[in-house]
């Protein structure tokens, strides 16, 4: 049933607010960052009733919060975001979702994307072939357990000492591709017997590695500090935690179902079940989601790898030399401990960003160094036939969203729509003729992400562009895509 | 006894049914089998036992347990056996199978708006799947 959109105030360009209801099923007012288009869309599913489910969130400072690209989930909205204090504040693994650090790294080439466009398809070839995709697909790394509580500690710093890669790739990471606070004993046998075998895989679903061209650049200071520049061949790489992270949330969501009615919440909704930051349950969760969230980082790090060596491969057969380095990696799902100015004071809180990307502003310290005059990069995938956009964090963003931002479009058609919809060999026609080289696992797979599934990643983009949250550096068009 | 998918934006709800609380989770299992994919040679079954505090709690345990048989042999199931008793006990067996033409990956079973509805006709629910 749609959304009644007689109780939501516009209160900014971009945008609107549903205030806290008198019954007492909010503790707090819901805020989403929209043009018309994009609310009356959010209206239309359970998007919004899902953000005002979040204002009931024990602790919660500020307000709920969603992004441009909101769309159902369950628990949370995808795209929202809440803060919650350390004191009396709750951590809610339903605020991150079971694909715990799903989220997108972006490697910039030495080359122009004309030097690889004729090499295109046999580098597709050799990436899809480098690069394990699929549903439960192992990968190369196989692991013993030993050696994955190491990979769960260490995180993309682990992947680099073990030979894939550089520390710089990792330094280059949100939190260095590692949280500290990750315990590897917090993390269930069956979790860690999921992640055995799934280090450097893509996974199915909405992830992928997609080949761009950087085709605008908007802010040339930016542009310049990430290495960003027009005609410029880049990689990205989305994909998260796989089976093991899954496995985190599951665990958690089933032990907080117990421990929510001793800590006395009146949940209104199960997948909301939530524990006080600072308890046992909450202090365990934490550990086990920054294990998951590292586990993740070691996943991009390690396919990274894969991809460079693939195109080292090709370089025998007439790929010039192919230089890929990290410029970023951010999280769209994950609970951190952050510190952010509320009403003045300096107080550390718990973010959860859930299907959102940090967005910090120039001269913060968690930003790495060599951006940190211009800001944290933000990383905007699109779909897989229209664009991607490369933004930079805003102090706008710290005042009024934690530090937070949108994570890509958004979907606006269920998957069981764009099945019966769109004709998944039409689709791969369609693109080719636009220049796009497609490797995908199955035709109902590449059917189910078609460009018509999703928002207008421009127009997500505008918004968070003029709501001050991210500002736009680049414009990036799909070269060629593996989806998983 | 059955199921259907609902609309959902970015994940997967299916309504199931079933002439008692065993027959929901059947129908429950055939659902997510669905979302598999379509099966081909039939393995040999195992047995799963669980309890849960409540009828919904255990209804995820059981979809759960499912997914990760289902994951970690890359297989789906063809048929399972159900008794559930009123303290909310289950004993099941479960007939895996390979997959012979996959949809998709599930990754979990979520409680989102999750209620077992006694009903005139029987039990039914709706499960929304992350996938």
């Amino acid at each position: 049933m749609a959304y009644d959109l007689s109780r939501v105030q516009q209160i900014g360009q971009y945008c609107y607010e549903i205030p806290r209801a008198a019954d007492g099923s909010m503790r707090t007012s819901a805020r989403l960052y929209a043009d018309e288009e994009i609310l009356r869309s959010a209206a239309e599913d359970r998007s919004l009733n899902q953000l005002t489910n979040v204002a009931w969130l024990p602790g919660i400072v500020g307000s709920a919060l969603a992004m441009p690209d909101i769309h159902e989930g369950y628990g949370f909205p995808i795209g929202g975001v809440a803060a919650t204090g350390l004191k009396d504040g709750v951590v809610s693994p339903g605020g991150v979702g079971y694909d715990i650090n799903c989220g997108v790294r972006l490697l910039t080439g030495s080359l122009d994307a004309n030097e690889v466009r004729p090499h295109l398809s046999r580098l597709m070839d050799a990436v899809t072939q480098a690069v394990p995709s699929g549903v439960g697909r192992g990968g190369d790394v196989r692991l013993k357990r030993a050696r994955l509580a190491d990979v769960l500690e260490g995180g993309a710093q682990w992947a680099a000492q073990a030979g894939y890669g550089s520390r710089e790739d990792a330094e280059h990471c949100e939190e260095g591709g590692r949280i500290a606070r990750a315990r590897a004993d917090a993390v269930s046998d069956r979790a860690q017997d999921r992640g055995l075998d799934q280090v450097g895989t893509l996974g199915s679903g909405n992830h992928f590695l997609e080949f761009d061209e950087v085709v605008d650049v908007y802010d040339d200071r930016a542009a310049d500090a990430f290495g960003l520049r027009p005609g410029q061949l880049v990689v990205q790489i989305h994909s998260g935690s796989r089976g093991l992270g899954h496995q985190v949330c599951t665990d958690y969501v089933r032990r907080f179902q117990t421990s929510t009615k001793r800590f006395g919440y009146d949940l209104p909704d199960r997948e909301l079940v939530c524990a006080p930051v600072e308890s046992d349950e909450g202090q365990d969760y934490l550990a086990a989601m920054s294990a998951a969230a590292n586990y993740a980082w070691a996943n991009r790090q390690v396919m990274t790898e894969a991809v460079r060596r693939a195109c080292e491969r090709l370089r025998g057969a007439g790929l010039p030399a192919l230089i890929l380095s990290v410029l970023y990696d951010v999280a769209h799902n994950v609970a951190k401990i952050e510190t952010h100015q509320v009403r003045g004071k300096s107080l550390p809180l718990c973010v959860h960003r859930k299907g959102a990307t940090r967005a910090f502003p120039p001269g913060h310290p968690d930003v790495p160094a060599v951006y940190r005059s211009v800001g944290q990069p933000v990383l905007v995938p699109g779909d897989m036939g229209t664009a991607s956009y490369v933004l930079r964090g805003t102090d706008v963003a710290m005042a009024e969203t934690f530090g937070s931002s949108c994570h890509g479009a958004g979907r606006v058609m269920s998957r069981g729509a764009a099945r019966s919809r769109v004709d998944a060999r039409d689709l791969r026609q369609r693109l080719e003729q636009k220049g796009i080289v497609v490797r995908a696992g199955s035709l109902k797979g590449l059917a189910e992400e078609a460009p018509e599934a999703y928002k207008d990643i421009h127009r997500v983009v505008e918004v968070v562009h003029g709501a001050g949250l991210a500002l736009k550096v680049a414009r990036l068009r799909p070269l060629g895509v593996v989806k998983g | 006894m059955g199921f259907e998918e609902l609309q959902h934006t970015a994940d997967v709800a299916l309504r199931c049914w079933g002439p008692d609380v065993s027959g929901l989770f059947t129908a429950a299992a055939e659902g997510l089998a669905s979302l598999i994919g379509r099966p081909g040679a039939v393995k040999d079954p195992f047995s799963v036992g669980l309890s849960a505090p409540d009828v919904e709690t255990l209804l995820v345990d059981w979809l759960t347990e499912l997914i990760y048989h289902a994951e970690r042999t890359g297989g789906t199931f063809c048929r399972v056996e159900v008794v559930i008793s009123p303290s909310h006990e289950l004993q099941a067996r479960v007939w895996p199978a390979e997959v012979v033409e996959r949809r998709g990956v599930v990754k979990a079973a979520t409680y989102h708006g999750l209620m077992v509805e006694p009903r005139p006709e029987g039990c039914t629910a709706t499960i929304v799947f992350d996938t």
